[in-house]
């Protein structure tokens, strides 16, 4: 017989290996239930193995990409919507007009093609759920209190988008999946096999550049990603974005600058973030104003950490009091801009402040409204908004909302503008990708981001346009050409646009995105001939 | 003259922090991360009293400094009281947690609102000032009444501060219980409300520092206070010792200096973090100090309270009980090995990247833990081996394994050039000196064009995932057997003797700082080898992949785990990834358990740690199977060298600890 305790033993050891058998054995079933196969067992971010799709055209680089100054798609036919013709203006809400069905022949992007059924579309979204286990932060914890609630806003929208036909008699669905942060490596690599491997998307909303990295290697289409087009046309295919590109975003400051500011005659100096992303966004400033003709006078690197900026708002006023009186500013927050328009305060001092699309904050209405009046006076900058009330859509975004959740305070709330922008534009594209070629493949929604560039979506903000990676390729996109000036207006705390009347009559309802503007802006300077 | 007067101006934040974190260790030996938040919180307050209810300054200031009085008053005495017996790591971390329930409570507080929105932060000319006249231009730069304010009121304060402690009797007593406590309770002082005192003062200086400071600095509500503002104090305290306010405050204008001329005339914010830790690598490298009592009181303070013991050799070879080893050894084996199997691939990979972050927390618990050294940068250190291993392979096309070695020899040689200076001097200037050295990779070294790659560590083709997850369980096995084997030979042995008491062990012939520093180095290489395993499986790498703030994770891990104990260090890694596997909708709930805030609740309960929480139920278990009693028996050898271990303080200590056991609780003085 065995002793009791030994007989215990061993069945404390079989219920354990039991217990852990089954455990595991529900992990993989529910893991088989979402999708998986062993197909995609070994795939880990920047793994090269099961990642390049088939068919891809042997023409392309090895992310797809055509070679440079070619017009057409990889397979040698002009690309539909990438004449540059006006895209539709969607109705209020994003309704699109009835579906003409074109199809054509859809060039390879290497692009994967994958999470549409006959019923359904899975399109995926990455945020920070805050699961990473970070000692010295509460990010994530809390970040509904301040932003909202980005899983309902995402929902909320979801429901609209098939609530008004869906994608083209599809029904829209979406899975989130946690990305952690910036500072979570871990996660955002364990975000992009989720979506590409596991639940298998069709593209994803990208919360983060450290993910769409990845989800560019896997060759998924996603929306947002990196600023640079030499930066997109190292990933290939597959990113569009509601913003413009840094160099087309740059080339018009640095003109605006020299014809607008008269910063060649001036003293221009730059402010900006001392971090790897905005020192590298530095140099396409500065050789866009080489370009034009002049440069900064100085250029101050402030730490992106809010306890020693402030500080350093008082030495970078008192250092550039006597060198400069245009200060240019690039931040993506609106925090230092505070800082250091207060500190060129308290030193008696008011250069006219410049500013683009590229920091955001400052180029909305609450951005502006923090900056002190009387200090924020001399702020002249370029916008992609529009004048407020101008749109037939101001107040989509709120009022759909406000349809689906009542009014719970958070309509016009940070998760509330990103998912209405987000789902809106994704789902555009990829209606109009089942418009113009007949069916939905990542490859054909390049030709949809391509269809509907220049339209307007959302709370009448922002035009949108998209970067595509092929800037001399198959898509004939050379840069982002719609914006306008704007002037803070200290009395009313909000904007003047004293260009408005011009920016309208070419960017009104039924002009969008044809015309260019910037013909008058993006003039290179050139040297008088001796 | 102008700038100089500015920088004395601005460097006085950093002097009055440092004055502030010189008068905590003092009474409580601890580094105080939350001496930042406490005076932000008084930042706050005052803008809710001036501009949301809108007081007048004075009676706004001063209901401003008694809240801020209390904060500090109720810190000390539901969390640091609680922690004052336990291992001051503890009590650092606990500072960690402290600083984020300081921030809830800013957030918390109402703010003031334009255009119907709550103003989360503001410029300099918002904040209120007792008077609004006397600018005055000199030279370049303009000086108003917020700059006057400073320039008197920063001196008053620390001048306060020192009359405080040298002229009153509580600061002697203040004084008394920092420099020996035991001996100080012996005396009739009362050592634990000497401490609230101290952190009421500690409060109060803060709060009166940043208000100082806010009409030239202005706010921030939202965001906490980071650690290059921390690390700045934390030189200056450390180059005053930790021990004299004066030292501390002129060490802080003089750091603060040098970096607002380092920025004026670089315009270069990042360059000057580097700058500073350099001087204050120099200033310990050419500093020659005696060994007070004091330090020596305080190094033997960072060891745990009791340390996990093995069991029995009667309950070790009892059948029954290895029968239950070898059946849970098995189970775990099989596990880790069927995992990549059937978990999915996301997972795995998560997993994967746990291996080589559990190795870094192996490496802190070897310095941590036998060294006795603390180390707030090991993170750095990882760092290190993932960016500039991503170089060698990425930009110089070497082998993945051979610089898999090159970085092993990088970090070991990285932690030589960190320890050299710091280990020579007793004391915590390894912590601070370690945690400059995170601040300055991640926000300069990360980022240099010679030492960064582009951006990702290939792996060779042939290693997919699952291939790369068996390859870091190895390396971790690798690295656990290594650092057993360490542990039993002479080096670890010599390490813990000389973190249990250096000076008998150098009374034994032990080399104390080559030791040390050996252990550091080791540590070092093998933090280099975590960091290494771990890009590898993230792949895509970049100074935001290995920010400074995780090497306080790293730490946080090593302690709940248990310092001291491998399995402590694999125990603690697991308990901070559990929200990375959990379902999402729970992970934010469960991802607060390894935020400081978690962690502070998990210390104040079981301070011990989890390996001793481990311990409790392996003894109850294998008492039940074998019916052996599991408590390790101290023979009266073992009870000879434990009291050979001691200082005599701590001898004193004992004695007070045995009379005051039989007294009912709150007998203590």
């Amino acid at each position: 017989m065995l002793d009791p305790r030994l007989r215990a033993v061993a069945i404390v050891n079989a219920v354990v290996l039991v217990a852990g058998g089954l455990s595991l054995g529900q992990v993989r079933y529910e893991n088989r239930h979402k999708g998986d196969d062993s197909s995609s067992l070994n795939t880990l971010p920047g793994d090269t193995d099961g990642s390049q799709q088939p068919g891809a055209s042997p023409s392309t680089g090895p992310s797809g990409q055509p070679l440079p100054g070619a017009t057409t798609g990889p397979n040698g036919k002009p690309l539909p919507g990438s004449s540059g013709a006006p895209g539709t203006i969607t109705g209020p809400g994003g309704a699109t007009p009835p579906p003409v069905t074109v199809t054509t022949d859809i060039p390879d992007f290497g692009l994967r093609t994958q999470g549409v059924t006959k019923d359904s579309v899975l399109i995926g979204a990455d945020y920070d759920k805050g699961s990473c286990p970070q000692a010295q932060t509460l990010a994530g914890q809390f970040s509904a209190q301040a932003t909202g609630d980005i899983a309902k806003s995402f929902s909320t929208y979801v429901k609209y988008i098939n609530d008004t036909g869906g994608i083209r008699g599809r029904t829209l669905k979406l899975v989130t999946v946690d990305d952690g942060g910036t500072y979570c490596p871990e996660k955002n690599g364990s975000a992009a096999i989720e979506l590409v491997d596991q639940y298998k998307v069709l593209m994803d909303i990208a919360g983060l550049h450290e993910v769409s990295d990845l989800l560019a290697k896997k060759h998924l289409p996603f929306l947002g990603g990196r600023s640079l087009i030499s930066e997109q046309r190292k990933q290939g295919y597959g990113q569009f974005q509601p913003f413009q590109d840094a160099e087309s975003d740059y080339a018009n400051w640095a003109s605006f600058g020299r014809n607008y500011l008269h910063s060649n005659t001036r003293k221009p100096c730059l402010i900006h973030p001392d971090t790897p992303d905005f020192n590298n966004l530095e140099k396409y400033l500065v050789r866009a104003l080489s370009d034009q003709g002049y440069k900064f006078k100085m250029i101050v690197k402030y730490k992106d950490d809010p306890s020693t900026a402030t500080q350093q708002a008082t030495q970078s006023a008192i250092a550039m009091k006597p060198n400069c009186d245009q200060v240019w500013l690039i931040a993506n927050n609106a925090i230092a801009d505070v800082f250091f328009t207060d500190a060129a305060k308290t030193q008696n001092w008011y250069p006219t402040w410049t500013w683009t699309a590229r920091t955001y904050l400052i180029d909305t209405q609450t951005g502006g409204a923090l900056m002190q009046p009387d200090e924020w006076k001399n702020s002249v900058g370029l916008t992609t908004r529009i004048k407020a009330g101008a749109s037939p859509y101001e107040g989509n975004c709120a009022n759909i909302y406000k349809k689906y959740n009542g009014d719970d305070g958070m309509s016009t709330s940070a998760s509330a503008q990103i998912a209405c922008a987000t789902i809106l534009l994704s789902s555009a594209a990829m209606r109009r990708a089942v418009d113009v070629t007949g069916e939905l493949t990542g490859n054909s929604l390049m030709l949809g981001v391509n269809a509907i560039r220049g339209d307007f979506f959302w709370d009448a903000t922002v035009p949108v346009t998209f970067s595509v990676p092929g800037l001399k390729g198959p898509f004939d996109f050379t840069g982002f050409d719609l914006q306008t000036v704007a002037k803070w207006n200290g009395n009313r705390l909000d904007y003047d646009f004293p260009e408005y009347p011009t920016y309208w009559k070419i960017m009104g309802p039924g002009k969008s995105g044809g015309v260019n503007i910037t013909h008058a802006l993006q003039k290179k300077y050139t040297p008088p001939q001796k | 003259m102008d700038l100089l007067a500015l920088g004395l101006v601005l460097g006085m934040s950093t002097a009055l922090l440092a004055v502030g974190l010189v008068l905590v260790h003092m009474s409580s030996r601890v580094i105080n991360f939350a001496q930042g938040e406490i005076g932000a919180f008084a930042v706050a307050m005052m803008i809710t009293m001036t501009a949301r209810a809108h007081w007048p300054y004075w009676p706004a200031l001063a209901v401003t400094l008694l809240a801020t009085a209390v904060l500090g008053a109720v810190i000390e005495r539901t969390i640091i009281q609680r922690l004052f017996d336990a291992p001051r790591l503890i009590a650092l971390l606990a500072t960690v947690g402290i600083a984020q329930i300081v921030l809830l409570l800013r957030l918390l507080l109402p703010k003031p609102e334009r255009g119907g929105a709550s103003v989360l932060f503001q410029g300099a000319t918002t904040f209120p000032l007792p008077f609004h006249s006397g600018q005055f231009t000199f030279g370049r730069v303009v000086f108003g009444p917020q700059h006057i304010l400073v320039l008197i009121g920063g001196p008053i304060l620390a001048f306060a501060t020192a009359a405080f402690l040298t002229r009153s009797t509580y600061g002697l007593a203040v004084r008394a219980a920092a420099e020996n406590a035991p001996r100080a309770r012996l005396m009739g002082i009362p050592v634990r409300r000497v401490s609230t005192l101290a952190w009421v003062v500690a409060a109060l200086l803060a709060g009166g520092a940043f208000m100082l400071l806010a009409p030239i600095n202005g706010y921030s509500s939202a965001d906490a206070i980071g650690l290059p503002l921390l690390l700045r104090g934390l030189a200056a305290a450390t180059l005053a010792g930790f021990g004299s306010v004066g030292l501390a405050f002129g060490w802080g204008l003089g750091i603060g200096l040098l970096d607002s001329l380092i920025f004026y005339y670089t315009k270069q914010a990042n360059l000057s973090d580097a700058v500073v830790l350099g001087v204050v690598l120099v200033a310990l490298l050419i500093r020659r100090e005696a060994r007070r009592r004091t330090t020596a009181g305080e190094e033997s303070s960072w060891r745990l309270a009791e340390p996990v013991r093995a069991l029995p050799s009667e309950i070790t070879a009892h059948p029954r009980w290895r029968a239950l080893v070898f059946g849970v050894s098995g189970l775990g084996a099989a596990a880790v090995l069927a995992a990549p199997l059937m978990l999915s691939p996301a997972r795995t990979y998560l997993l994967a990247t746990i291996f080589g972050t559990s190795i870094v927390v192996l490496a802190l618990t070897i310095l941590t833990g036998w060294s006795g050294q603390v180390s707030l940068g090991h993170w750095g250190i990882a760092g290190v081996a993932g960016i500039f291993g991503s170089r060698l392979v990425g930009h110089w096309g070497m082998s993945f394994w051979l610089a898999f070695l090159v970085v092993a020899v990088l970090g070991g040689l990285t932690a030589l050039l960190i320890g050299l200076p710091a280990l020579r001097l007793p004391g915590t200037l390894l912590a601070v000196v370690t945690l400059g050295f995170a601040v300055v990779s991640e926000s300069w070294l990360y980022d240099k064009s010679w030492f960064k790659g582009d951006g990702s560590l290939v792996r060779p083709e042939w290693v997919g995932n699952r291939t790369y997850y068996y390859l870091a369980a190895g390396v971790l096995l690798a690295c656990v057997l290594s650092a057993r084997a360490l542990q039993r030979g002479r080096l670890g042995r010599n390490l813990v003797a000389i973190r249990d008491n250096p000076a008998q062990a150098a009374a034994f012939g032990i080399a104390v700082v080559r030791t040390r520093l050996t252990g550091f180095v080791l540590s070092g290489v093998l933090a280099a080898i975590g960091g290494f395993v771990w890009a590898g499986c993230v792949v895509t790498v970049s100074p935001n992949s290995f920010p400074a703030t995780r090497s306080l994770t790293i730490l946080a891990a090593a302690i709940i785990g248990g310092l001291g104990s491998i399995f402590g260090a694999l125990l603690g890694t697991a308990y901070l990834a559990i929200s990375l596997f959990v379902p999402e909708d729970a992970a934010r709930y469960v991802g607060l358990t390894s935020t400081g805030l978690g962690l502070l609740i998990l210390i104040c309960f079981f301070p011990g740690g989890l390996a001793r929480l481990a311990m409790l139920g392996r003894n109850a278990l294998a008492t039940w199977v074998t019916g052996v009693a599991a408590t390790p028996r101290v023979t009266p050898v073992e009870a000879t060298e434990a009291m050979s271990a001691l200082t005599g303080d701590e001898l004193v200590e004992a004695v007070l600890t045995a009379q005051a056991a039989p007294t009912a609780a709150g007998s203590h003085p």
